[in-house]
């Protein structure tokens, strides 16, 4: 019957050796997590042990199934990685059963189950695992050696990995031709890698073969105590961290950052030291494991600028392996290593000694690296943490971001322009627009709170975007209304640019105001808006319903509730759609507006390259609108450039700053006279059908 | 407590360390996985309790990073000459195997494989030691990225 004899060659000093030096693994395994335990724990408290199957079922997803790492646009590295996973936890389990049944099995029940169809199917999947291994690693080393994504800094733990699992995988399959050779199995060509070797092999003597073998079983066992010893010291650890970071990562809307309880009687402001972290976000920026596809799709590394989100996270990685006395097998050699490499000594302040001022100031908080990461790092929150205490502890800021602030503490609103003047755009409309004051008084309910928002109310190329919805809603019969003069900023820009004290303030206030009237749903042209409203309004008890106006335009064309012109010259050619960061990735709105620009008759909707999920910021988000883009190139350019490349001469925008950035970005390349922006309430509107007895509506002007 | 950890960590290791060599030697096999249990069970109990302690860690794991250079040359060269001589081996053996009433396909297709192996296993040496010496470059003092990157890469 086919079987084999196990440790078959080796005397009785071989398992003795095997097992008693087992416990040096177990004791560099234990102690390299446990310190980095440890350091986690310096952190704050935070609740992450809700929801914990849900978390769990997660994790096996994220990474027994590969959910987050294989992707359509990683193919070639998801399938690396697949390869390496799944060659090595299957021969990790193979090795275990082989163990069980000389442990366990045999001596206490006397039972072989190590035979017969078992054996022969079990030497066959071992040999494709050990290939699968060997091929994951080898299209690794290619990755780094030939395709060298600009993503990827490959360092010299990253090769000693890989050269630890290549030797590891070789040396089982030699092992067990030079076995086969000398025993002659009948069965041996199941295992198909292993007996073409064998035969190979069968030119030496038998004694000599069983030398080798002999010492080819040191040199095994050898070398898998050195590397699981090394195990929690490079980023092999990420088997630990990251599928620690899958399960207690944070599960509140993404939109939603966290604020800072209680701001009035705080002592300590955002993230100046590690104690300022919570224990979740220190775990997590251990949980990096140096894939660089944060950097894939992000604005600032994609522009030549210094922040690169992966360096941000291993440069507080390094330092918190200092702090710890942890020993970090990151050695380093990649281009920016040297500023991540444990080693550069703990008696350093978080920023700039760790961080620089500029990694911080340039982020724009598109939250493209946190949708690509897989494993759930969230480096968003820990920017703006950071930025937090610049702000609200050393009052250390852009100088452009001055008026910005001030303006929202005298004037409620990121211009400086008087409340009273908030509602001037509504002179502009043939019909009059509702107050809710008005409809307070007279007792009405609304049917929806039209929230203009800043840019919407003063910017004169974004108050057309806030005509033509206000002209839609008016053709739709829709009982609006808005704030008017009671409208102030919701808070967001002094979020993301790290006033959180201001932004609390503006958005207790806009709570308040609202509160104090009766609408069924509240619909905004502005991303941002959108995004406070709707995730981070909850926090302070402002619980409404909230829509996008792309989602809105899109339901009342799919009810009919408007009709669409198809002789209106707008609603021609090639079409463009711009996904913002705050309406797609941070809050899954991406067929809606697209709905409405497919329903448009005679619009061909091409997408650019980087679209939906992957789509390229404009650069505005979090306060950069306000900012001067003094590094690298320019990413409202680069993003222009992009949708002109489309062949499409409109480019469709659904958010204010997007549309400022885009306006300036379509100047900046010298394109105003074969390419414009235009919001796609704008389309719309200027593709309204026209009712009889109605006027037509105005068109969007030009591009100025 | 933590030292108490340390000290029954300590203890169960080195009994499940006697369980083993007393299971082999005596040929008792059941007790073997009792000793493994113990084994694991004190090597993760000290490795723990020591990582959890406040102390910085032993003036041995400062030798072993001061010296991981040598080391890591010296135990990737450990680790690959064996499997590499017998690749040679059946590099070697391949000649004579070749018209002994074997298969030749199969035959070659073993002396590729243990000529891919044998590149694979040397080049992962070469690879490894190059990398392990550029790590040899002491850590410089923490400088933060204030130099953009690049171009745009699109």
């Amino acid at each position: 019957m086919p079987t084999r004899q196990i440790l078959w060659n080796i005397t009785a000093v071989g398992p003795i050796l095997l097992y008693s030096l087992m416990v040096v693994p177990f004791i560099f395994i234990a102690f390299g997590l446990a310190r980095r335990a440890r350091m986690w724990r310096v952190g704050r408290p935070e609740d992450r042990f809700d929801h914990m199957p849900a978390r769990l079922w997660n994790a096996f997803v994220m990474s027994v199934l590969h959910g987050r790492i294989e992707r359509r646009r990683n193919r070639f590295g998801g399938t690396m990685h697949l390869l390496i996973f799944w060659g090595f936890i299957a021969l990790f389990v193979g090795t275990t059963i082989v163990m069980i049944q000389a442990d366990v099995v045999t001596p206490f029940f006397h039972l072989n189950f190590y035979q017969g169809d078992f054996y022969l199917g079990f030497k066959a999947a071992m040999n494709l695992a050990g290939l699968a291994l060997i091929v994951g690693v080898l299209l690794a080393l290619y990755r780094r050696y030939v395709r060298r994504p600009a993503t990827q800094d490959t360092t010299g733990d990253d090769l000693v990995i890989l050269s630890f699992l290549l030797v590891l995988s070789i040396q089982g399959f030699v092992l067990q031709a030079l076995r086969l050779a000398v025993t002659q199995d009948p069965w041996a060509a199941w295992s198909f890698v292993s007996y073409p070797l064998a035969l190979a092999l069968r030119g030496l003597s038998p004694d000599l073969l069983r030398a080798i073998h002999a010492v080819n079983w040191y040199g095994h066992f050898g070398t898998t105590t050195v590397f699981l010893s090394y195990v929690a010291y490079s980023k092999m650890v990420h088997p630990f961290t990251s599928v620690a970071n899958v399960v207690f990562r944070r599960l509140k809307p993404r939109g939603a950052l966290e604020p800072i309880p209680n701001i009035e009687e705080a002592e300590t402001f955002g993230l100046g030291k590690l104690e300022d972290f919570s224990w979740a976000q220190l775990m997590s920026v251990d949980a990096c494991m140096h894939c660089g596809r944060c950097l894939e799709y992000c604005p600032t590394f994609n522009t030549g600028k210094p922040l690169r989100p992966r360096d941000l996270v291993l440069e507080i990685t390094g330092y918190l392996a200092d702090r710890g006395d942890i020993f970090s097998g990151e050695l380093g050699e990649g281009e920016n290593s040297a500023r991540y490499r444990w080693g550069a000594g703990p008696d350093r302040e978080l920023v700039p000694g760790v961080v620089s001022e500029a990694e911080l100031w340039d982020c724009t908080t598109c939250g493209a690296c946190m949708e690509q990461c897989p494993v759930y790092i969230e480096h968003v929150p820990l920017i703006v943490g950071m930025r937090r205490n610049l702000v609200l502890e050393r009052g250390e800021f852009p100088d452009e971001v001055t008026n910005v602030f001030n303006n929202l503490e005298r004037l409620g609103s990121v211009y400086q322009f008087p409340p009273d003047q908030r509602d001037a755009w509504t002179r502009k409309l043939d019909r009059p627009v509702r107050r809710m004051a008005e409809a307070a008084a007279a007792g009405e309910e609304v049917e929806v709170l039209f929230f203009v928002g800043c840019l919407g109310s003063f910017d004169t190329r974004n108050q057309r975007t806030t005509l033509a919805l206000a002209r839609i809603l008016q053709a739709a019969g829709i009982n609006f209304a808005i704030l008017g003069k009671e409208e102030t900023c919701n808070g967001d820009p002094a979020r993301r640019i790290g006033n959180e004290y201001l932004a609390q303030m503006m958005a207790q206030q806009t709570v308040e105001t609202l509160n104090q009237y009766s609408f069924k749903k509240i619909v905004t042209a502005c991303p941002h808006c959108f995004n406070a409203l709707r995730n981070e309004y909850p926090q302070i008890g402002g619980s409404y319903e909230v829509v996008h106006h792309s989602q809105l335009l899109d339901q009342l064309i799919a009810e009919g509730r408007i009709r669409l012109d198809p002789n209106s010259a707008l609603a021609r050619g090639k079409v463009t759609y711009h996904d913002p960061c705050y309406l797609g990735r941070y809050n899954g709105v991406y067929d809606a507006p697209r709905g409405v620009i497919g329903a448009l008759p005679g619009v061909e909707l091409t997408e650019m390259r980087r679209n939906r999920n992957r789509s390229f910021c404009c650069g505005g988000g979090g306060g950069r609108l306000f900012m001067e883009e003094t590094r690298g190139t320019r990413i409202n350019q680069a993003r222009v450039r992009e949708a002109m490349n489309t062949g499409a001469e409109l480019l469709a925008a659904a958010c204010p700053f997007c549309m400022t950035m885009f306006e300036d970005g379509i100047h900046g390349v010298g394109a105003e006279e074969q390419f414009r922006v235009l919001d796609i309430a704008e389309i719309v509107a200027g593709s309204l059908a026209v009712a009889d007895g109605q006027a037509a509506p105005e068109p969007p002007a030009p591009a100025s | 407590m933590r030292c108490n950890a340390t000290i029954l960590s300590i203890g169960a290791a080195v009994i499940g360390i006697a369980v083993v060599v007393v299971s082999e030697v005596a040929g008792i096999s059941w007790a073997r996985i009792i000793g493994i249990g113990l084994i694991s069970l004190g090597g993760i109990g000290v490795g723990i309790a020591s990582g959890l302690g406040d102390e910085r860690p032993g003036r041995w794991l400062g030798r072993l990073r001061d010296a991981r250079v040598a080391l890591g040359v010296a135990l990737t060269i450990v680790m690959v000459v064996p499997v590499a001589a017998a690749l040679v081996g059946a590099v070697v053996g391949f000649f004579s195997a070749v018209g002994s009433g074997l298969n030749p396909a199969v035959v070659s297709g073993g002396g590729l494989i243990a000529l891919l192996m044998l590149a694979a296993a040397v080049g992962s040496v070469w690879i490894s030691v190059r990398a392990i010496r550029r790590a040899a470059s002491p850590a410089t003092a923490a400088a933060p990225s204030e130099v953009p990157a690049g171009e745009e890469r699109g």
